[in-house]
């Protein structure tokens, strides 16, 4: 069976980047511009994984792991940054990785298929 | 012009001038009356004989019957007033004064002796009435110093009866040469009572060989010249001691006659006593103007030295000072001196200085030389002070090895700071008090030592001595070097404060410069910040677009077939990017972690966040949670996002223990000096052989999770200097205790040093 990513980013060319990506890895990938977005799609569920960026305009990636995790305690989530200053705020420990944004997605695609299986 | 003055005239005249005027007056004026009745007299009888002319021979027959009846009354009509008047004036002008003269002289008589008649004109009267007045004036002044002479004689008397505290005893004897007198002094001289004395001859009382002289010859003397002479005569007294004395005689003369003698003798037994005294008192008089002379001129030499002293602040060159003025013969002249100051921290004196020869040939060059050039002593106390580092090598070796406990048994040296007392010290060997090695290290057994106190404040001791000369230490040497003791520590105290001013003044400059330097530094750090910032940001805006930029490189290589020539640029550009991402990372995620942000804070208000964030988890399962806060806890230095961290992994844990539903308690408390926090669950508790290893990373019972929960909370806990128990019963449940010091703000800040 197929897993469903949902990335979060508000750079679209990002998320482009990553759908095509994790599209040729063999996931089916959701896209979020948006933490509220975010929250959204994961109610319907479908959603196995969520790679989360933290920097975003509308609600950031921090309060959005909050309510993710709110809703659902199990569904792991990476969080995805170019800053690594947030490793230190223990808000983000709630997360089940922390990695800091690489144009070599290899790293991003191995701890994904980690959590996942 | 002609003028009379009758006030010149005297009485006589003024009386026979003035009775000679009133007959002239008088006399005049009856010849006019008769003249003028004979011619009334003459017309009548002529009217009658009706013949009558003028006839000469008629004329002449009434002139000659004039001359003889007429002439007696015309004298009478003129002596009569003026006798009359002259004796009128005679009572006026003599008598009432004559009566004034008697009564004043009468007031004389009996007494009143400050009268004055006054006198009016220049007559025989007024004459009369000055030589008077003159005689009251003498009578008066006589009278003063009669009344003085006995007054003066009163108060001799009295002082003559009454005196026998003097050295000279008076008698005095009548021309018979029996006593008729003797005062106080010559009764307590002689023994007798006046009353045995008076009456009988003084010859009674002397002894043979002056008795049998002559008495007159005492009484003869020529007067008034030669009425005095010195005799050496022998009382006797009433207890028959012979009473050998020296007599001055003086004749005493009653209106020209021999009525006696005065003797004034001195007893003589006590002269040899009294001839001592004066030589004694003649002696110590000599000594104390020559040790006057002493002292100022020694004194001269302690003002030069306090002079000396005030040139300067230097704790050094005022020692020098001091001993050289102890040492100089111009100054104090001992052979040497060493100076000690108190150390408190290690509460004992120390030598710090001395000056003086190392041995007799040295003193004999030192002090010759010194001579043959005679320096004042300005001149020696300036060379001194400036010759900074040539000290005398042998003194100063003796006085680095001296050291005196203050406690707890001082010696004399401490002794005489503690108790601010000189000691000059003769016989050192024989004294307890003085410490042989200290003795033998000083080479002789004689000398002084005086406290350094200043405003009460002890600062250490001068010790001086003669070991070369051997001169022995004269109290005045004494008194002299604690006046110069006195002078020289306030000379001392000023120079400490004058160092540890100069001290504090450094630091001052010291830590201002610093300040420059930070303030600089500072100052670099916020133009180097702001940079970084803007660098900072710079680099995280740029992260996004390199990712996106370098991926699609990536996979475009990915998608091209291996073979496409453009591949090898795709290659370049992806080799470029990550070189770019490198970049990056080295300069931000290689960048210092923040380290713990540590504030004090209020534990009760962490656990009460924790629980709002830890609400989600709590609503999910079936837990009841109670928290259990102890008010008025004290706040602590903690860094609250690491410690909350802590916590919640804590309560997570529990929470997890009790899928089925539970009780979990939250708690805060203080214990002592430490605050903790208890996490008690009623899970299924932890085995035994589990908790050991419960801390370590990774180690997990869950599914779920990647084990670092527990770890995690127990290193932050030890980085605040904490510690974490936990006590489990399976079955029953576990309790996880954070336990944080309340005094833990050092250990912290040492911690974070070491970090």
């Amino acid at each position: 069976m197929v897993s469903t990513i949902l990335v979060v980013d508000d750079e679209v060319n990002i998320c482009k980047l990553y759908e095509r990506e994790l599209e040729d890895a063999g996931y089916k990938v959701v896209l979020a511009n948006d933490g509220r977005k975010a929250v959204e799609l994961v109610k319907n569920n479908g959603i196995d994984l969520v790679v989360l960026d933290i920097r975003m305009d509308k609600q950031d990636g921090i309060e959005t792991l909050r309510q993710l995790v709110k809703q659902k305690r199990d569904l792991p989530v990476i969080l995805n940054s170019a800053y690594s200053s947030y490793r230190m705020d223990f808000n983000t420990w709630w997360a089940d990785a922390y990695l800091i944004k690489s144009s070599n997605l290899e790293e991003l695609k191995g701890k994904i298929q980690e959590l996942l299986t | 012009m002609l003028r009379l003055r009758f006030g010149h005239l005297g009485f006589k005249a003024k009386c026979l001038l003035a009775i000679f005027a009133v007959f002239i007056l008088c006399s005049s004026a009856s010849a006019f009356a008769l003249h003028a009745y004979r011619q009334r007299k003459l017309r009548v009888s002529h009217a009658s004989s009706t013949i009558t002319t003028s006839h000469p021979d008629v004329t002449l027959a009434a002139s000659s019957s004039f001359r003889l009846l007429d002439l007696g009354f015309i004298l009478a009509g003129g002596l009569i007033p003026a006798i009359g008047i002259a004796l009128l004036v005679l009572d006026k002008s003599v008598a009432s004064r004559l009566r004034n003269i008697v009564q004043v002289t009468d007031e004389v008589r009996f007494g009143v002796l400050d009268r004055k008649i006054e006198v009016s004109g220049r007559d025989e009267i007024s004459r009369l009435v000055q030589s008077l007045n003159r005689a009251f004036a003498d009578l008066r002044s006589g009278q003063e110093k009669v009344l003085g002479k006995i007054n003066a004689l009163r108060q001799y008397n009295d002082l003559f009866i009454r005196e026998k505290h003097g050295n000279d005893g008076v008698i005095v004897v009548d021309r018979e040469g029996n006593v008729t007198n003797a005062s106080g002094k010559s009764l307590a001289l002689l023994g007798y009572t006046r009353k045995e004395l008076l009456g009988r001859p003084l010859s009674d009382f002397l002894a043979p060989e002056s008795k049998n002289r002559d008495m007159g010859e005492f009484f003869d003397l020529p007067r008034p010249s030669y009425n005095r002479r010195k005799e050496e005569l022998v009382f006797v007294d009433k207890a028959g001691t012979l009473v050998p004395t020296k007599v001055t005689i003086t004749n005493l003369f009653r209106q020209g006659d021999s009525a006696g003698a005065l003797f004034v003798f001195a007893d003589l037994r006590n002269r040899d006593e009294l001839v001592e005294d004066l030589k004694s008192i003649q002696n110590r008089l000599r000594q104390s103007s020559i040790e006057l002379g002493m002292k100022l001129w020694e004194l001269s030499a302690v003002k030069e030295v306090v002079h000396t002293l005030q040139t300067t602040m230097s704790l050094d060159e005022v020692l020098r000072i001091i001993l050289t003025g102890v040492t100089a013969e111009q100054g104090l002249g001992f052979n040497r001196a060493f100076l000690l100051l108190l150390d408190e921290k290690d509460n004992s004196l120390r030598g710090k200085l001395a000056v003086g020869p190392g041995d007799p040939q040295e003193a004999a060059q030192i002090w010759n030389g010194l001579r043959d050039q005679s320096y004042s002593l300005k001149e020696l106390l300036k060379m001194h002070r400036d010759a900074l580092g040539q000290l005398d090598p042998k003194v100063n070796e003796i006085v680095k090895r001296m050291r005196f406990d203050l406690a707890p048994n001082p010696g004399i040296i401490a002794r005489s700071m503690l108790e601010g007392e000189n000691f000059n010290i003769t016989n050192a060997g024989q004294n307890p008090l003085v410490d042989h090695e200290f003795l033998e290290m000083l080479g002789t057994d004689a000398f002084v030592v005086v406290p350094l106190i200043a405003r009460g404040k002890p600062l250490g001791a001068v010790i001086a001595d003669n070991c070369f000369t051997r001169r022995p230490i004269e109290e005045a040497d004494v008194d002299l070097l604690e006046t110069l003791a006195n002078h020289a520590s306030f000379a001392i105290e000023r120079a400490h404060l004058y160092g540890q001013l100069m001290k504090k003044v450094r630091e001052l400059e010291q830590a201002y410069q610093n300040l420059q330097e930070s303030q600089d530094q500072l100052l670099r750090a916020e133009r180097l910040s702001a940079v970084g910032k803007m660098a900072t940001r710079l680099a995280h805006e740029i992260r996004n677009p390199i990712v996106s930029f370098g991926g699609f490189v990536r996979l475009m290589s990915k998608r091209l077939p291996k073979e496409d020539p453009n591949q090898e640029y795709l290659n370049i550009i992806t080799e470029e990017v990550t070189r770019l991402e490198k970049l990056l990372t080295q300069v931000l995620d290689f960048a210092r972690p923040a380290g713990p942000s540590f504030e004090l804070v209020d534990l009760n208000e962490v656990v009460q966040q924790v629980m709002v964030m830890m609400q989600p988890e709590v609503d999910e399962g079936k837990v009841a949670v109670h928290v259990e806060l102890q008010p008025d806890l004290p706040q602590i230095r903690l860094d609250p996002l690491q410690i909350g961290q802590a916590m919640m992994n804590m309560i997570r844990n529990g929470l997890e223990a009790m899928p089925s539903g539970g009780d979990l308690c939250v708690r805060t408390y203080r214990r002592e000096d430490h605050v903790q926090v208890e996490i008690e669950d009623t899970g299924v508790g932890i085995p035994q052989e589990n908790l050991e290893e419960l801390f370590s990373e990774f180690f997990t019972t869950k599914s779920a999770g990647v084990g670092l929960g527990l770890a995690v909370a127990y290193q932050t806990v030890r980085n605040h200097r904490g510690a974490v128990h936990v006590s489990s019963r399976v079955g029953k449940g576990s309790t996880f205790t954070i336990d944080l010091p309340l005094t833990m703000e050092d250990g912290i800040n040492q911690s974070l040093e070491q970090g």
